[in-house]
């Protein structure tokens, strides 16, 4: 995913160019380098403390970078503050609510905060209170509201401006099932209304279907940025399956006999048979396989491929990149 | 839901007709609206009226009574207004950080100091209210005769003066970490009260009551005391603004300025007070008194600012062809340094006002400014890259006065004066120990010489230190002048 400057001349929603964020000797994000088109969704995934939050709170124009030129829609987020937050919709991963107030109260303060006045005002809150459906509870106070509903509220609230570009910090943390798909609803929509939206999940397949991209940090390094489809290929090129076989009988037996196959690279045990990688995915040369299984007198009750997902991915291009997992630390930042 | 950021209007459009809230700031409905729910706020509002009703009752029974009921009732009014309403600005901005919603009201178009000031107009505004719902028992009391109900409704002016400026202190409190939580808010405002009800209540009354006990200040037939009470509301105006700037710089990230205004309109006024002073325009005392506290304050305020010198901070000095005054009045203890020094100009004007000579005239010029700039120079070396540096800068200031009061202490009980000339070679504060009536040429001499090696060091050190980010701001101001058409 990358702009070609030539097509475009209007500048990219996100441009980030060598951000780097200290807190005191704790390096939180380190000269992170990305470009995010106007109109796409990205999803920005890394493990707890791998910068993720700080990174979106520079854009919100909520933290100062050590260093590096953050430029949203054009403008410098150090800069111009004022204009950023023009045109930046900003969703915290706590939400951010006032408990004594109702929800339509809630909307209607922030429509007053963002200086939307008389008729508009009114409009605008029930443009929010259509769009996230919250009828049923724009009339409840808060502190009464399920966490879905304050989600969708919240998110209300960051809509209110109708602002160009959204940037949400794991809106769909501690939400059930159901609340989740609601979400993801809406983003879709949001998407397909021309907004940018940079959306930060530990659901990798959640933020895969959305997507139109995926923005992998660790250790404060960005260290993938690409398609979620090209992310389904291994990372190291290699054209691989990987086979999940269980058979009657000692799992051994099966471990001895792939360790002899030329065709099987890599062998790892399971309870009730093995994992097995293999160097093809030909559909023809996997039944060859299985066929051979069972020539030789394997008893297989399950032979299941399975399906790279983009936590594999994940986790291959975190190992690639070296220490997985929060740092010492983390604690640190304020 | 379309994509319309410029739909955000730019200047506010009027109101619809019939909806009042939209003529006041959008944080002062918020803050009224939640305000006024609080039980805190029913339950004062109650009590207040209850406790009327039965000092009405009492007074009925007895004329005699009607003395010691207004004790009561004014003791009251004044604990309600300036003790109890004050004390919930505390929570004002801390409240909101422990909401998580204070970010998302930086990101509206609502500016920090719109924050703040709508907090407190918010407190002022219910304790209006309060003072509004006691009005029918003043006149009550006037009907029963035995007080004046124009003194009566001063004093509740007063009262609601000092509330604002009380909540005006304790709002700007509020932006501090000290007040994340409300057990630490609890503590620490018990501390506050304390310091309100002996200090604040001692200056208050000092200030309403002349020596004879008669109230000076309520004599309208004299245009000097109506005078006097303009410059109070003026003065109380100036300090409630500052305050609120101060507040309004903590919240907001360093791309904002706040400094500035409150540098230049505190030394206006230190300005206009030092002429009055020199011109020997009576009180000269008073002006010289209000004067010094004025750039005291302000003086205080720059050596421990935090630095900002981004281009939009910027671009308003090169806008109006000031660029070199933001050496002086940009955001910063770099230029707050330099800012400091202007101060310091004026503080010896003000000594000369006050025909401060001699010996004395040179301990006072070198002493109280070293105090203020020692710690701060010390506040820069440890609070590097913190975001705290006025709880350093107090924290070192504390430290210093305790040190040094035990050294005095110890001075005059071993009556051996090394006690507090040598810490004075590494503080400032305990040269005040030296000086008392036995003291001589030789040792005021050499408390002048060491506080003026500490004040100049201070300056020097702070300058040292700031170089870089003045360097930083001349490359700023010279990209602004290579660059003239910069961002509108």
């Amino acid at each position: 995913m990358v702009n070609d400057p030539s097509a475009d001349t209007s500048p990219p929603a996100i441009e980030v160019v060598g951000l780097t964020r200290r807190f005191g000797s704790f390096v939180a994000v380190d000269t992170a380098s990305f470009t995010v088109p106007a109109g796409s969704v990205v999803g920005f995934v890394g493990a707890n403390g791998a910068g993720k939050t700080t990174t979106m709170r520079v854009l919100a124009t909520l933290d100062l970078p050590t260093s590096g030129r953050i430029r949203v829609a054009g403008h410098d987020v150090v800069e111009y503050p004022d204009r950023v937050r023009r045109i930046l919709g900003w969703m915290p991963d706590d939400f951010g609510t006032y408990t004594d107030m109702t929800g339509r109260e809630y909307l209607d303060f922030f429509a007053r905060a963002y200086g939307f006045r008389g008729e508009e005002r009114i409009r605008r809150v029930g443009d929010v209170i259509e769009f996230c459906e919250l009828h049923e509870i724009a009339d409840r106070y808060i502190d009464k509201l399920s966490k879905g509903m304050a989600q969708r509220l919240c998110l209300g609230r960051s809509l209110i401006h109708e602002p160009e570009i959204l940037i949400m910090d794991e809106p769909a943390a501690g939400l059930d099932p159901r609340a989740r798909i609601d979400l993801k609803n809406l983003i879709r929509l949001l998407a397909d209304s021309g907004k940018t939206v940079l959306i930060s999940s530990h659901i990798l397949s959640e933020l895969g279907e959305m997507c139109d991209s995926l923005l992998f940090i660790n250790n404060g390094k960005i260290i993938h940025h690409g398609d979620a489809e090209d992310l389904l290929q291994d990372t190291t090129g290699k054209v691989t399956s990987i086979l999940d076989v269980q058979v009657l009988g000692s799992p051994e037996s099966l471990q001895n006999w792939a360790s002899m196959v030329p065709a099987v690279e890599f062998v790892e045990a399971t309870r009730h048979g093995a994992r097995l990688e293999i160097d093809t995915t030909d559909r023809g040369e996997i039944a060859k396989l299985l066929r051979r299984m069972v020539t030789d007198g394997q008893e297989v009750v399950e032979f299941r491929r399975q399906e790279r997902r983009l936590e594999d991915a994940f986790v291959d291009i975190v190992a690639a990149d070296g220490i997985t997992g929060p740092r010492v630390g983390d604690d640190q930042k304020s | 839901m379309s994509s319309t950021s410029d739909a955000i209007p730019e200047p506010m459009a009027g109101p619809a007709k019939g909806d009042f809230a939209d003529w006041l700031s959008p944080m002062l409905v918020k803050e009224l609206r939640q305000g006024l729910r609080t039980r805190a706020f029913t339950g004062m509002f109650i009590i207040v009226q209850l406790l009327m009703v039965l000092a009405t009752f009492i007074s009925l029974s007895s004329n005699s009574a009607n003395s010691a009921v207004g004790g009561f009732f004014w003791g009251f009014l004044a604990m309600v207004l300036g003790l109890l309403l004050p004390l919930r600005g505390l929570q004002a901005v801390s409240s909101e950080s422990s909401e998580k919603t204070l970010d998302l009201l930086v990101l509206t178009k609502l500016q920090s100091f719109r924050i703040v000031a709508g907090k407190w107009a918010s407190l002022v505004a219910q304790g209006a209210l309060l003072a509004v719902a006691v009005l029918p028992y003043i006149f009550l009391r006037y009907f029963l005769g035995g007080v004046n109900v124009i003194q009566d409704l001063l004093l509740l002016f007063i009262l609601l003066l000092a509330s604002a400026i009380l909540s005006a202190i304790t709002v700007c409190l509020s932006t501090g970490t000290a007040f994340a939580g409300k057990r630490n808010a609890g503590a620490v405002g018990a501390l506050i009260s304390l310091f309100i009800v002996f200090f604040g209540g001692s200056m208050l009354m000092s200030f309403i009551y002349s020596g004879s006990g008669t109230m000076m200040f309520f004599d309208l037939n004299r245009w000097q005391t109506a005078g006097a009470l303009a410059l109070v509301v003026l003065y109380g105006a100036f300090l409630v603004f500052f305050l609120l700037k101060v507040a309004a710089g903590r919240i907001e990230p360093v791309a904002s300025n706040h400094s500035t205004a409150r540098r230049v309109l505190a030394l206006g006024l230190g300005a206009v007070f030092c002429l009055l002073s020199l011109l020997s325009v009576q009180p000269t005392d008073f002006w010289i008194g209000i004067g010094v506290f004025t750039l005291a304050l302000a003086a205080l305020d720059a050596v421990v600012d935090l630095p900002s010198h981004v281009r939009s901070v910027l671009e308003p000095f090169h806008r109006r062809g000031v660029g070199r005054l933001a050496y002086v009045f940009a955001p910063g203890w770099h230029t707050g340094a330099f800012f400091a020094m202007i101060c310091w100009g004026f503080y010896l004007l003000f000594l000369v006002a006050g025909d401060v000579s001699g010996e004395d005239f040179w301990v006072a010029a070198v002493m109280p400014p070293a105090i203020v700039l020692m710690p701060a120079a010390l506040t820069v070396c440890f609070a590097r890259g913190r975001a705290t540096p006025f709880r350093i800068y107090l924290m070192i200031q504390l430290v210093c006065t305790v040190l040094a009061a035990v050294c005095a202490g110890l001075a005059e009980t071993m009556d051996e004066i090394g006690y507090t000339l040598f810490p004075s070679f590494l503080m400032p504060h305990a040269g005040a120990g030296v000086l008392n009536e036995s003291s001589n040429d030789v040792t005021e001499y050499s408390v002048v010489v060491l506080c003026g090696i500490h004040f100049v060091g201070a300056f020097l050190l702070l300058l040292l230190r700031g170089k870089p980010m003045l360097q930083r701001m001349g490359e700023q101001l010279g990209s602004l002048d290579a660059d003239p058409e910069t961002e509108g």
